[in-house]
């Protein structure tokens, strides 16, 4: 049975603005500030699998042998079907904001 | 004058294993290079929901290769990372790699290459999938928006990093000679198509910080980039500070890149879509038993079976054409050192492969001809030029040309007396010195072309003796 989380505010505001910065994308000072909140409820929620004790657990992926791999064979792409997802093209390049 | 702050450069090379027909991680063809932008894609290749990479299985053998041929040790048991940015060039928003922290344990670690008798050693080596290619509207500097063809995404990776134990552009650029005509011998890459092989180098000057170098698009610009950096870091001496810096090609400067994501901020973690690459002692000797010989054990092998010298091994090793051609005629017959010396100077790798081969046969009745005095080295060279370029066997160019050592050593004395009457005191130098020795040994097979020069070395030597008492 998890214990039920302890609230503490576990993200900062200077994180926020590097997570945006990474993530490219410019927040107001009251988005900041709701996603500081956000993140750090859901971060103090996973916070709970930290009393988890997983000392006798078996390791989730321990196969013995070589699990499925593929024959170097080829198949034929599907360039149409893929393009079709694709909202701004140009000719048939995916256009996309530049990053800098 | 104060000693120059010595040079650090680690290089991480990017060679795509070319050899393959499919991606690393989807069966869409690999063969990219002529094809429309985003034409060699899929659902995988775009990172769509509800897709599942599945690993190349030769993928993972070919990278082995390269890592069993640098003298890696191979990890029984290795994993796929996540490496997150975000970036057009991967639609996904990560990376799928490998990583060596984090409880990650790349495909191998801990190598070496030797270059010019020195060991550059390699860190760590694994596997990853190449990025899309990204072009921008207009100019580079004004675009607002990149155009992204992912033909290249998904394309098997392999990356090599060294320790930072190279000391200068000149040997970063045999190094990475070395490295590709390696892989190349592998055949698991073509390092000559475009975009195949690149490379990023981190370079540090004694005290300073280390400078990473990064967009170098062939070996060619690698010298050039690496020199350019190191001028610039001693100019601004102490001042470098830790930053990544971009090759620009067209203008050959580095410049100062946009900030860049720390490691940490990659936020690596376990690919949970892949299991781990499982490689056992028994499959890591099946890929040695499938490996093709490279060229330095082939050189070491050289002059342990055939007794070869060091020199002479390696320069056979090197010519793929010319090591198998020695080794048919090894099997003919075992003037081994006379067999390799004579076809490493007078054959190429179009002369035992062409039309007009030379047949091992026939080379070896060469051979024994200049072993039993009947030919002299000379001869044999004439008739193997002859016999290359017009495909006749060498035997019969020996017979037609009526080529033959002079055996007669009353002849030869006779020489020996003309040279020395033509150059009085010729004959006491050559009593006293080594080199004087070796020149009148020459006038006389100018003289005689076809006298064997070990004999005429004989005569003289037993001439001076005579002269002496």
């Amino acid at each position: 049975m998890p214990r039920k989380p302890e609230p503490r505010a576990s993200v900062d505001a200077r994180q926020v603005e590097r997570l945006a910065d990474l993530s490219r994308l410019s927040l107001t000072p009251q988005e900041a500030e709701r996603f500081r909140g956000e993140l750090s409820t859901i971060l103090d929620y996973f916070a709970a699998l930290d009393g988890v004790d997983v000392s006798s657990a078996p390791e989730p992926a321990a196969p013995e042998e070589q699990p499925w791999q593929r024959e170097d064979v080829a198949a034929p792409s599907t360039p149409d079907d893929v393009l079709r997802c694709v909202p701004e093209k140009k000719g048939r390049y995916v256009r996309a904001p530049r990053v800098f | 004058m104060q000693a120059e702050a010595k040079v650090r450069i680690g290089l991480e090379v990017h060679c795509q294993l070319t050899a393959l027909r499919t991606k690393l991680f989807c069966a869409c063809s690999s063969d990219y290079r002529s094809s429309e932008p985003n034409e060699k894609v899929c659902p995988v290749c775009f990172g769509l929901p509800g897709t599942l990479p599945v690993l190349n299985a030769k993928a993972v053998e070919y990278a082995a290769m390269i890592a069993l041929a640098l003298d890696c040790s191979v990890a029984g048991r290795s994993l796929f990372y996540r490496k997150n940015y975000f970036y057009p060039d991967l639609p996904k928003g990560f990376q799928i790699s490998q990583y060596d922290k984090a409880g990650g344990v790349p495909l191998a670690s801990s190598g070496h290459l030797e270059v010019e008798g020195k060991a550059v050693r390699i860190t760590r080596i694994q596997l990853e999938e190449d990025p899309g290619k990204l072009t921008y509207e207009g100019t580079i500097d004004r675009s607002s928006h990149s155009l992204v063809d992912y033909n290249r995404a998904g394309i098997a990776l392999v990356e090599i990093v060294t320790e930072p134990d190279l000391e200068d552009a000149r040997g970063a650029k045999m190094f990475l000679e070395k490295l590709r005509s390696l892989i190349e011998s592998l055949g698991v890459s073509d390092g000559e198509l475009d975009g195949a092989m690149r490379c990023d180098a981190n370079i540090s000057l004694a005290g300073g910080a280390r400078v990473e170098v990064k967009n170098i698009s062939s070996f060619k610009e690698v010298e050039k980039a690496l020199n350019y950096e190191i001028l610039r870091q001693r100019t601004f001496s102490g001042a470098a500070s830790s930053e990544t810096r971009h090759w620009d090609e067209r203008r050959s400067i580095t410049i100062a890149m946009r900030s860049k994501e720390e490691e940490q901020d990659y936020r690596y973690f376990p690919e949970p879509d892949l299991p781990p690459i499982l490689l056992g002692a028994a499959a890591v000797d099946g890929v040695r038993r499938s490996m093709p010989e490279v060229a330095d054990s082939k050189a070491a092998r050289f002059a342990r079976e055939y007794g070869l010298s060091p020199q002479l091994a390696r320069e056979l090793a090197a010519n793929k054409a010319l090591s198998a051609f020695f080794e048919e005629c090894a099997r003919l017959h075992t003037g081994y050192q006379e067999m390799a010396g004579l076809s490493v100077s007078e054959l190429s790798a179009e002369d035992v492969t062409g039309e007009r081969a030379v047949a091992p046969a026939d080379y070896v009745e060469l051979v024994k001809m200049v072993e039993s005095d009947a030919i002299t080295r000379a001869q044999a060279k004439e008739a193997l030029r002859e016999a290359t370029r017009t495909g006749r066997p060498a035997r019969e160019v020996v017979r037609s040309k009526n080529l033959s050592a002079v055996a007669d050593e009353g002849a030869i004395a006779a020489v020996i007396e003309r040279v020395a009457a033509a150059r009085p005191g010729s004959l006491e130098e050559a009593a006293r010195d080594k080199k004087a020795f070796s020149f009148f040994v020459g006038q006389v097979l100018k003289e005689e072309p076809k006298a064997q020069p070990a004999i005429v070395a004989r005569l003289l030597a037993s001439r001076l003796r005579a002269k002496k008492t």
